[in-house]
């Protein structure tokens, strides 16, 4: 316990530093875009922080994808804990990016909010892990939850890849960053770009693992005051 | 494989005759259609231009409205009468127990599609249907049927029960949806059924999925 | 500009009220396992 605790410490301490450093690269050292108007360059540096935002929380979404199938499996509490973890940590991830997203669309578009294939899909995932929550508020029994939840879960996870390759297949105005080299003209990276935007991934990515450790480590405490609570029949 | 048939038959045949029986189920879904077509008239008369704009909106959100409010009641009766337990204990494989209900739900929502085209035709003043268009229909039922009926069973075994399948629900149903949308209004502009092909592969793509999921799932639904 | 340090805000504030939000359970569920413990142990003594 107290060892756990301890790397857990450590892990945080480490997602700080990643997350400094991140802060660093993306406002500092990256240059600035010369491809788009100078007004909108300070507000550019958003991208910087809002698709590691978006990755981590697809990320999560698949972490609780699979813990949910393994909690079928096995039918062991750990996974439930990780896929109620990890859900919880892509609504987080997916609010931030939501939200940046659309700073950076007021300036970049002209609108805060535009009904475009990529930002209706992701909200609707916003709204599939709300829904999976109010699912596991409304059942009382805690095996019973967790079994059902694992079924929503797996459904749940089977649109976020269509939203991830919405971009691709639809027309929309949402750029796509990675793997489209005819597209660097307007919003593609430039190299020293491309380190920062890395750095500031690697760094989310870090800061994920530190988030879903803490909230996992939480959930072992929840199941433990649970077990307390039926053992005094409270 | 017979006896799998046999009991999936049985299933349906069950709910198809106590449904035959009661016509609670189509009554108000029906009924509650043509609500939805009225209650749509009255948003759009005066505003829209014209109203083939808005035929694939309101036919899809209609059909799925009134769907969902079918596929709550797929698995009240087996529940509050106890009688799921009876057909767990059928020795066979349990997704046949799905498969009878998602295709006597399919039925339902088919039957007020069936009831709901025409009424739309007279309505809108606009002849929209065609071949395609049923085909596109019956895909995207199918999907909407395959997620309802395994999420119904979900919903039932929660405290707020029918209240929350439309929140289970309609976010996942969102692509075929989507998709279904998009290529009912191609058929409305008349694009080349070529270019509706990506839309179709969408839904048929999303219908295989579900079911496969569903089929894997099913038995954790109905585990006691 | 404004949009740089409002987005960096919201994305900020997003994850601090998350791990807010962890650490404010812990400290609840822990204080809530200790008096449970406590009165297991009286429970038991008795």
């Amino acid at each position: 316990m107290s060892l756990s605790r301890r790397l857990l410490q450590i892990l945080n301490f480490v997602a700080l530093i990643a997350m400094l450093i991140a802060l660093y690269m993306a406002l500092i050292q990256a240059p600035d875009a010369i491809n788009v108007d100078p007004s909108i360059r300070p507000a550019q540096r958003i991208i910087y922080f809002h698709v590691p935002s978006a990755w981590s929380s697809m990320l999560a979404f698949f972490v609780a994808f699979v813990a949910s199938i393994l909690y079928l499996v096995t039918k062991h509490v750990r996974w439930d804990i990780w896929a109620r973890s990890a859900a919880e940590l892509g609504i987080a991830f997916t609010v931030a990016a939501i939200i940046s997203g659309s700073l950076w669309a007021k300036p970049a578009w002209n609108t805060y909010w535009t009904w475009d294939p990529r930002l209706t899909t992701y909200t609707i995932v916003l709204l599939l892990y709300i829904a999976y929550f109010m699912l596991r508020g409304a059942i009382d029994e805690p095996s019973r939850r967790a079994r059902l939840a694992a079924v929503y879960g797996i459904f749940a996870f089977l649109s976020v890849p269509l939203t991830f390759m919405s971009i691709r297949w639809w027309n929309t105005i949402h750029p796509v960053i990675v793997d489209a080299p005819e597209n660097t003209s307007k919003f593609g990276l430039s190299p020293n770009m491309l380190t920062a935007f890395m750095v500031t991934n690697a760094a989310f990515v870090i800061l994920f693992v530190t988030l879903l450790a803490n909230r996992i480590s939480l959930g072992w405490a929840e199941e433990r005051m649970d077990a307390l609570k039926e053992r005094l029949n409270f | 494989m017979k006896r799998y048939l046999s009991v999936v038959w049985a299933v349906l045949w069950k709910d198809l005759r106590i449904e035959l029986r009661s016509k609670d189920i189509f009554t108000s879904m029906a009924v509650f259609a043509v609500l939805a077509v009225m209650i749509f008239n009255f948003a759009f008369e005066l505003r829209v231009p014209d109203k083939t704009v808005v035929i694939p909106g309101v036919l899809w959100v209609t059909i799925t409205f009134s769907g969902v409010l079918g596929l709550g009641r797929a698995f009240i009766s087996e529940k509050d009468r106890g009688s799921i337990a009876g057909l767990l204990l059928a020795p066979v494989d349990r997704s046949a127990i799905y498969f009878g209900k998602m295709l006597a739900s399919l039925i339902f929502i088919l039957v007020v599609e069936a009831f709901l085209l025409p009424l739309m035709v007279i309505f809108f003043n606009t002849n929209f249907i065609s071949l395609p268009l049923i085909l596109l229909l019956f895909l995207g039922t199918l999907g909407f049927a395959a997620v309802g009926t395994i999420f119904s069973g979900l919903a039932v075994n929660t405290r707020t029960r029918e209240i929350l399948l439309p929140v289970l629900l309609f976010p996942v149903m969102l692509p075929v949806l989507m998709a279904g949308i998009r290529a009912t209004i191609g058929f409305m502009e008349g694009d080349a059924l070529a270019d509706m092909m990506k839309w179709f592969n969408l839904i048929i793509f999303f219908d295989i999925l579900y079911i496969v999921v569903a089929y894997l799932t099913f038995d954790y639904v109905v585990e006691e | 500009m404004t949009y740089l340090a409002a987005a960096y805000g919201v994305i900020w504030l997003a994850l601090f009220l998350f791990v807010f939000s962890i650490f404010r359970r812990q400290t609840r569920i822990d204080a809530e396992i200790d008096a449970l413990e406590d009165a297991l142990e009286r429970l038991e003594r008795k």
